[in-house]
């Protein structure tokens, strides 16, 4: 946290703490989106079952691969013990 | 035999039975662990959920307070957030920021018990457990709100954890762990949330 904007290059702590913020805010956004969308269809449309199963479904996995990493679970030994500021500087 | 007095040293406790393997493995192991209990609690909240469905079919009650449950479920999503930020900032020590978002999350999650509470009390008058419906409406909130409210003292241990520097070599695991299990509560309620309050 120590980026002042003063043009210096990022450290790859600061480039994960970014990735990372992003994909963070970008779930919590499609949740909200989602969350408004389920409520709008379950008020205008009756019998709306299927449709809020798929909407439920979808904010599911965001939750499970966005927050929960569970990708990670399934992704080689040597990946998964990468330090964050070994995964910033490879997404770099 | 001598007998140690005092605090008990929290380093020697994590070795004990585990020498021979790295904390990336014992993390790794931890991980397997956690996921199967995640597993575990996701079909208790299934069989539950399925109760509702049995026992009502797609029926629900005029009386339900929809946009409360809409609020309440925002609060829970933001909560999530905030937990996802507590995660990312202890993963890079930095402790004070994760301590911060550590006791959002835990304001969030008492907020929202709060308006769970508020919801239940009218809820009472309308449907009341000797009904169908409030019987799966109040079992299936209770459940949920039991699991909010162990996923709060979970981040409150792990934030005493991080306060007393004493996450050891197994780094910032056990606040990941405590945010993971913060995010199957939520996860469960993306689930309950149209179970309950919109499916019709």
């Amino acid at each position: 946290m120590s980026g002042d904007g003063n043009g210096e290059e990022k450290s790859p702590g600061e480039f994960h703490e970014a990735s990372s913020m992003r994909k963070g805010v970008m779930t919590i956004t499609v949740l909200a989106i989602a969350t408004i969308v389920e409520y709008v269809v379950a008020v205008a449309v009756s019998r709306a079952l299927v449709p809020l199963a798929i909407i439920a479904v979808v904010k599911g996995w965001f939750i499970l691969d966005g927050f929960m990493h569970v990708k990670e679970m399934f992704s080689s030994e040597e990946e998964s013990e990468k330090l964050p500021a070994e995964l910033g500087a490879s997404e770099r | 035999m001598t007998v140690a007095m005092g605090a008990p040293d929290l380093a020697a406790e994590d070795s004990v039975g585990t020498s021979e393997e790295s904390p990336a493995e014992r993390v790794r192991t931890a991980a397997v662990g956690l996921w199967l209990f995640i597993i575990s609690e996701a079909c208790l909240f299934s069989a539950f959920i399925a109760a509702r469905y049995v026992l009502e079919g797609l029926r629900k009650p005029d009386e339900l307070d929809q946009p409360l449950g809409l609020a309440v479920t925002t609060i829970l999503l933001a909560s999530s957030f905030t937990a996802y930020l507590a995660e990312a900032y202890s993963k890079r020590s930095e402790t004070r920021r994760s301590q911060i978002f550590i006791w959002a999350t835990v304001l969030l999650g008492a907020l929202f018990l709060t308006g769970v509470a508020l919801e239940l009390t009218g809820a009472g008058e309308h449907f009341p457990t000797s009904t169908r419906y409030g019987t799966a409406y109040f079992s299936l909130i209770s459940l949920h709100a039991f699991h909010v409210i162990t996923g709060m003292g979970a981040l409150i241990v792990s934030w005493n954890l991080v306060r007393l520097d004493k996450l050891s070599e197994l780094g910032s695991w056990r606040v990941e762990a405590a945010v993971k299990y913060w995010h199957f509560v939520d996860l469960a309620w993306v689930v309950i949330f149209p179970t309950l309050y919109l499916v019709s």
